[in-house]
């Protein structure tokens, strides 16, 4: 029984450690403080209640806080430079949550949020991350069966592959 | 339930082939080139079909716009082996690219040859893939594409619709060939709505469908003559 549930822990384990690593962004942007301090994730990801994507701040607007709040912590200063020397260029994030272009899946955020699904289904309590990463596997369609199928929403395969 | 549909009117369409432009931006659809198009592998989801009736120059020249005519009785769908094409309770005939594994029955068996295979791997040289539609996938080499009634524009105004929580209003959903026709020919709208402009136009006696008596009774309704 004990030897089982050690096998099942090994598999469930084998399973998360087969997501990808975090991968290298420029800043060390940090979710917990930016959730400790009250910021909605709406407030920066504007796209999601309206859009397909869900989009991220543009630097001024990082930047509109970052003047007066913390501005001397060092990640904080990196990005205030390259805000500043830039010449307009906008931050290159890399993206956390990738659905692969062969499955040809044309994801919307808004009709999620519509339906009251939490940004944590998909992203992870990411009040509790420093690094943003991958804690479901988003490129996994039996995953965003189970749910659609659970809420009632549509499975017809031509409203997400089209 | 809503039953998309669309009415073409041939006595207004002068084949000027905005049309197709428009279709190929929206939808992604790779060119192949003058030598692959001459051994049939031309894409086009859209296409002006031009009749001659007459001897020069004493000549009449009638057009007509085809496309995927999303049957309700789909000789397409039940020769798929891996059901990547069916009927959406929509009324869409649907193609669904990452389950198709390019066996070409389909096309083989769409009396209105409305189907097209990708040969090829799609290429829009620099700077055209930022024209790229993103709401639509790009198809890779060896899967069937066709006309999809621009299901990425009806799902957008769907969206719209819910959040603003009313129904979709008939004209609000505009594929992209009736909104580029200048000639304002072409009509969408949910043909299970007695009051939609293009329920209106199928029931006037100018309808026809492409190959009536195939009985694959065609959502795609074309006007002509009568007035």
């Amino acid at each position: 029984m004990v030897l089982g549930m050690a096998a099942l822990a090994a598999i469930v384990s084998g399973c998360s450690e087969e997501l990808p690593p975090p991968p290298p962004q420029p800043i060390a942007f940090n979710h917990s403080v930016h959730i400790e301090n009250e910021i909605e994730c709406s407030r920066c990801h504007e796209g999601a209640e309206t859009q397909a994507q869900a989009g991220l701040p543009a630097m001024a607007a990082c930047a509109s806080c970052h003047r007066r709040q913390a501005a001397d912590h060092p990640e904080v200063v990196k990005f205030m430079e390259q805000y500043a020397n830039g010449n307009g260029e906008p931050m290159v994030w890399r993206k956390v949550h990738v659905i692969p272009t062969k499955a040809m899946v044309q994801f919307k955020h808004s009709p999620h949020i519509r339906a009251d699904v939490d940004c944590a289904t998909c992203h992870g309590d990411v009040s509790q991350m420093t690094v943003a990463q991958q804690v479901v596997d988003v490129a996994n369609m039996g995953w965003c069966l189970d749910c659609h199928r659970e809420s009632g929403a549509s499975i017809d395969c031509l409203t997400c592959h089209h | 339930m809503t039953r998309w549909g669309m009415a073409i009117d041939t006595d207004r369409c002068t084949g000027c082939g905005a049309c197709a432009v428009a279709c190929h931006a929206e939808n992604n659809i790779q060119t192949v080139g003058e030598e692959e198009a001459g051994k049939g592998r031309a894409m086009h989801w859209m296409r002006i079909e031009r009749y001659y009736e007459g001897v020069f120059p004493d000549i009449k020249v009638r057009f007509q716009p085809v496309l995927c005519q999303h049957c309700a009785h789909a000789p397409c769908e039940p020769v798929c082996p891996v059901y990547a094409t069916y009927r959406t309770p929509e009324g869409l005939n649907a193609m669904v690219y990452s389950r198709c594994i390019g066996t070409r029955y389909c096309a083989n068996n769409c009396p209105y040859t409305a189907r097209y295979f990708n040969w090829f791997s799609p290429e829009f040289p620099a700077p055209l893939e930022r024209q790229l539609n993103p709401d639509v996938s790009v198809r890779p080499a060896g899967v069937m594409e066709k006309c999809t009634f621009c299901v990425q524009r009806i799902q957008d105004v769907q969206d719209v619709a819910q959040t603003e929580d009313r129904p979709v209003r008939d004209g609000e959903i505009k594929t992209a060939c009736s909104q580029s026709c200048p000639a304002q020919a072409i009509t969408f709208g949910d043909l299970d709505d007695p009051a939609s402009l293009v329920a209106q136009l199928g029931r006037t006696e100018r309808a026809t469908h492409l190959l009536e008596d195939l009985s694959t009774e065609p959502s795609v309704t074309y006007l002509r003559g009568g007035r």
